[in-house]
């Protein structure tokens, strides 16, 4: 009894003592709601949008998994650090880098969305042929912006919580308009048919591709 | 006069954070210039020793 | 108070406490005596005044964080980093009290604590991007490597500030909000927007002393850690 006491307090007591943890934890915690909020609109029963809903939200997380460990391995081999002696321009390992993060998304969503179609009991419906394309779209927001934080949060101390972090609220535009974008095709229209959605998804795209393409080299610096 | 301890609450988290805030400040930049002082002393004391041996 | 090198400075900062210090009393003032009770909302309404401004001040650091980070990654001179920095702490001081005084009006006013409006939304995801930028500060010991991150973060928060306002407005429009947002009221008569006027006014001078006295205090902690790094030089020769 008085070792598991002792062991409990000194736990407590180290947390206390920075806090950080508890901190990362508390504002994950409070991203999490955030976005299960926006993907899910409150009140909303409709079952196109919630399976929409659904399948962002489960992407946005194995996203944020998959570019945290594609960095960290980057990291933990030094095989970053042989990358950027190589007299290549850093937009460029940018964009390789993105690339494949996006093609990993992407791989994992095709094996998703059909058992997602059984799971959520889905009609087959002949615009599903657009989900590639708003896949593509959604994922190549999270591949920009990730791969860039994803290198930063991974040359931190908390390489693990940091990277939801910093890049859950800046994708909080590109879940909505994915989410919509989807819904919209799953109750058997093109994606155009969500409005402004579908428009927020490609604009995200193109400014976030910009930004982070001229950003890129100043989070790699060594 | 409904709702009166909205009111008041408000008002005690906007005086209450802002006047927090600059306490702690106050308070830390009085430790940093007091590390500052020792820390430069010391070095002027450690640079006169290396000088003399 | 710490002081500065020039003596400009070390009159600049008293000077500015006391401005700011009386334009918050007569802010004040002016809520509680000058502008009338509104009609609907009653004496709650007397929150709006320092709610507002504190959200002014909020996007404003915000923005100036933005500049600080375009500043610094251009020139790499520390002040720079220093001043947006600050800005980003005071920024977040500032976002955390319209976050709570925002509930606390809407509460009586509106029947619920949070109604998902897109202003208030925007400013619950700038506090957590501003959060995040401490984070970064606080989970890496590199202060260069700190700086650029930060920097980093900074410009893409401030940039995606107006597409997230705008995408959680549209969504807005396509979820309605279950909570009925009574209209508050007509308009506002020339009394309150001279009382909100005095109020932004004083918080934005508050702000500047806030940010300043942080610089300082960031200066003096780079110099200290500077000195022990060149004792313990010292030591090891």
């Amino acid at each position: 009894m008085r070792a598991y006491l002792a062991i409990l307090g000194k736990d407590v007591r180290q947390e206390l003592r920075t806090k950080e943890m508890i901190t990362a934890m508390a504002v994950f915690a409070l991203l999490v709601m955030l976005i299960f909020n926006f993907a899910l609109g409150i009140g909303h029963t409709d079952k196109n949008t919630l399976a929409a809903a659904v399948l962002w939200v489960a992407f946005t997380f194995a996203g944020t998994l998959g570019l945290n460990r594609s960095m960290s391995q980057e990291r933990a081999g030094e095989s970053l650090r042989g990358l950027l002696l190589c007299p290549v321009d850093r937009s460029v390992i940018f964009l390789a880098k993105a690339t494949a993060n996006l093609i990993f998304m992407l791989a994992v969503e095709l094996v998703a969305i059909p058992v997602a179609i059984i799971l959520f009991n889905l009609k087959l419906v002949p615009s599903m042929v657009w989900l590639p394309l708003v896949l593509f779209l959604g994922s190549l927001g999270f591949a920009t912006v990730g791969t860039v934080f994803a290198t930063m949060a991974t040359g931190t101390r908390a390489r693990d919580w940091l990277l939801p972090l910093l890049l859950l609220p800046i994708e909080i535009p590109v879940i909505i308009g994915a989410v919509q974008a989807t819904a919209t095709i799953l109750t058997g229209e093109p994606p155009t048919n969500a409005g402004m959605g579908f428009n927020l998804l490609v604009a995200c795209d193109v400014i976030y591709l910009a930004v982070c393409y001229v950003l890129f080299e100043y989070a790699v610096e060594v | 006069m409904n709702n009166l301890g909205y009111l008041v609450a408000a008002y005690a988290v906007v005086w209450a954070a802002l006047f927090f805030y600059l306490w702690r400040l106050n308070s830390l930049c009085r430790t940093v210039e007091d590390d500052v002082a020792r820390l430069e002393s010391r070095l002027g004391t450690e640079s006169d020793n290396s000088a003399t041996a | 108070m710490p002081n500065n090198d020039n003596t400009g400075s070390k009159r600049f900062l008293p000077a500015m406490i006391v401005v700011g210090f009386f334009g918050i009393m007569s802010a004040i003032c002016m809520v509680f005596a000058y502008a009338p009770q509104e009609r609907v909302m009653g004496i709650v309404q007397k929150i709006f005044y320092f709610h507002v401004s504190s959200a002014w001040i909020a996007f404003l650091a915000f923005f100036l964080v933005l500049v600080g980070s375009v500043a610094y990654l251009w020139t790499r001179n520390a002040k720079w980093d220093r001043f947006a920095h600050s800005s980003d702490e005071v920024g977040v001081v500032f976002t955390t009290i319209v976050l709570l005084t925002g509930p606390l009006w809407g509460k009586p006013v509106w029947g619920g604590w949070w109604a998902w409006d897109p202003r208030l939304t925007t400013t619950l995801i700038l506090w957590l991007i501003a959060v995040a930028y401490l984070l970064i500060r606080a989970f890496v010991d590199d202060r260069d490597q700190a700086a650029r991150y930060c920097a980093v973060l900074g410009i893409i928060g401030a940039l995606d500030l107006p597409i997230i306002h705008y995408s959680v407005e549209w969504w807005r429009s396509i979820h309605p909000s279950p909570i009925v947002l009574k209209k508050g009221g007509g308009g506002l008569t020339p009394e309150m927007l001279k009382t909100l006027f005095v109020s932004m006014g004083a918080f934005t001078i508050l702000f500047v002393v806030l940010v300043t006295v942080r610089m300082n205090l960031q200066a003096m902690r780079e110099k200290a850690h500077d000195l022990r790094r060149l004792i313990g030089q010292r030591r090891s020769t």
